[in-house]
């Protein structure tokens, strides 16, 4: 399978999409523009780091009901999802205490941590899961797709984070999913397919930049990976800052995990899944990961959970 | 006293109207995703077929045009 390829930053990292050239090279290069500019339009809606986005326009908005566009009713409908898949540990109404952690401002090019310094900073602490909010703010943000609404007190602020990567790694595979074969990597998202689609290699990356953990064959569907190294940094009390909240603790979490690499139908889903198996912690990240993952543990051992040694998978099916 | 409106809500403002109005456009490209949700998938039994082999290297996956390349996922 011959394919075009077209890599550019959006979504705080490294973008590409690739398409199958049976249709002419043209074509594919058409497509490749578009997807482009589809992908940089929902960042430039749903970041939360620019006052202009429709994000940011919402959580300033004081009114319980407010307009919006097909693209942040998805947003806020995969918010509400989040949650609930989760059992709350994914909550996307975190930003007051996601800012408070030391992220108010994007960190693109910021890096994070290196291992020793990250070591330092867990050394001594005791892992523990991560627990949901008994608030749940996330319950409290609905949808009205008739009245194109999004519905939330005005004090509960929506963070797109990864949702982001990944609606739009899912959107722009619909678009795509007529061509033989297609590849959405939205910074890092993953999604693959095609009418023809082919088995590809895919390199799970080490935490710390260092050698690849793991490979998987793969010739459809979603991988992401949720971490808390890459984007960690040290607070003023030089604790351990990162972006993946305790929601019960208003805290980054720390549950002894490192990265969690998810599969799963979407990208939207693997998101989650990824995060959700990192905040429950090593003991309870199979309940998260229906369809296979991939843990890295603070000692550097990774670990394949594959799908069929998964008890949650027979209760499902059951 | 005439009330003069921010400048920065009046930038903000107009920037969303024009990324509404492109978003419009591109979404009626193919004329497929618009109006249907992607947000909530169903619980699937059926994984993605995969294998494991720890420790392998990345492939360079840079070229213009290539057969089934590898990819990589990582944290961003």
């Amino acid at each position: 399978v011959n394919e075009a390829v077209r890599t550019f930053r959006c979504f705080g990292g490294c973008v590409s999409v690739r398409v199958s050239t049976e249709r002419g090279e043209q074509r594919a290069a058409s497509s490749l523009r578009m997807a482009e500019l589809q992908m940089r339009l929902i960042h430039g809606m749903l970041t939360r780091f620019e006052p202009g986005s429709e994000l940011s326009r919402l959580n300033a908005d004081p009114r319980r009901a407010v307009p919006a566009s097909a693209l942040l009713l998805e947003l806020a409908a995969a918010v509400r999802w989040a949650g609930e898949i989760s059992d709350g540990l994914v909550d996307p109404t975190l930003l007051r205490e996601l800012e408070r952690a030391g992220y108010a401002a994007s960190r693109e090019g910021a890096a994070g941590l290196d291992r020793r310094e990250f070591i330092a900073t867990i050394e001594g602490l005791a892992p523990r899961p991560a627990v949901a909010d008994r608030q749940a703010r996330w319950r409290a943000v609905g949808v009205d797709r008739e009245r194109e609404l999004v519905l939330r007190p005005p004090e509960v602020a929506l963070d797109g984070g990864g949702l982001v990567k990944g609606l739009a790694a899912d959107l722009l595979g619909r678009r795509l999913s007529d061509y033989e074969s297609f590849a959405v990597d939205a910074a890092g998202d993953l999604l693959l397919g095609g009418t023809a689609a082919p088995e590809r290699t895919v390199v799970v990356r080490d935490p710390f930049g260092g050698r690849p953990v793991r490979e998987l064959r793969l010739t459809g569907g979603a991988v992401a990976t949720s971490g808390i190294t890459q984007r960690s940094w040290l607070r003023p009390d030089g604790r351990l800052g990162h972006h993946l909240i305790d929601p019960g603790r208003g805290e980054p979490a720390w549950t002894g995990l490192l990265q969690v690499t998810a599969l799963a139908r979407t990208a939207l889903e693997a998101e989650v899944r990824a995060k959700a198996a990192l905040l429950a912690g090593a003991a309870r990240a199979a309940r998260y990961l229906p369809d296979g993952g991939v843990l890295v543990h603070a000692s550097g051992h990774s670990e394949e959970l594959a799908p069929a040694a998964i008890p949650a998978l027979a209760e499902r099916a059951a | 006293m005439q009330k003069r409106r921010d400048p920065r809500k009046a930038v903000a403002a107009f920037t969303a109207a024009v990324l509404a109005s492109a978003w419009l456009a591109v979404a009626a490209w193919g004329g497929r995703e618009s109006a249907t949700p992607v947000s909530a998938p169903s619980a699937s039994t059926s994984a993605p077929q995969t294998e494991s082999s720890p420790q392998s290297s990345a492939l360079d996956n840079s070229a213009g045009s290539a057969d089934a390349p590898s990819m990589s996922t990582g944290q961003s």
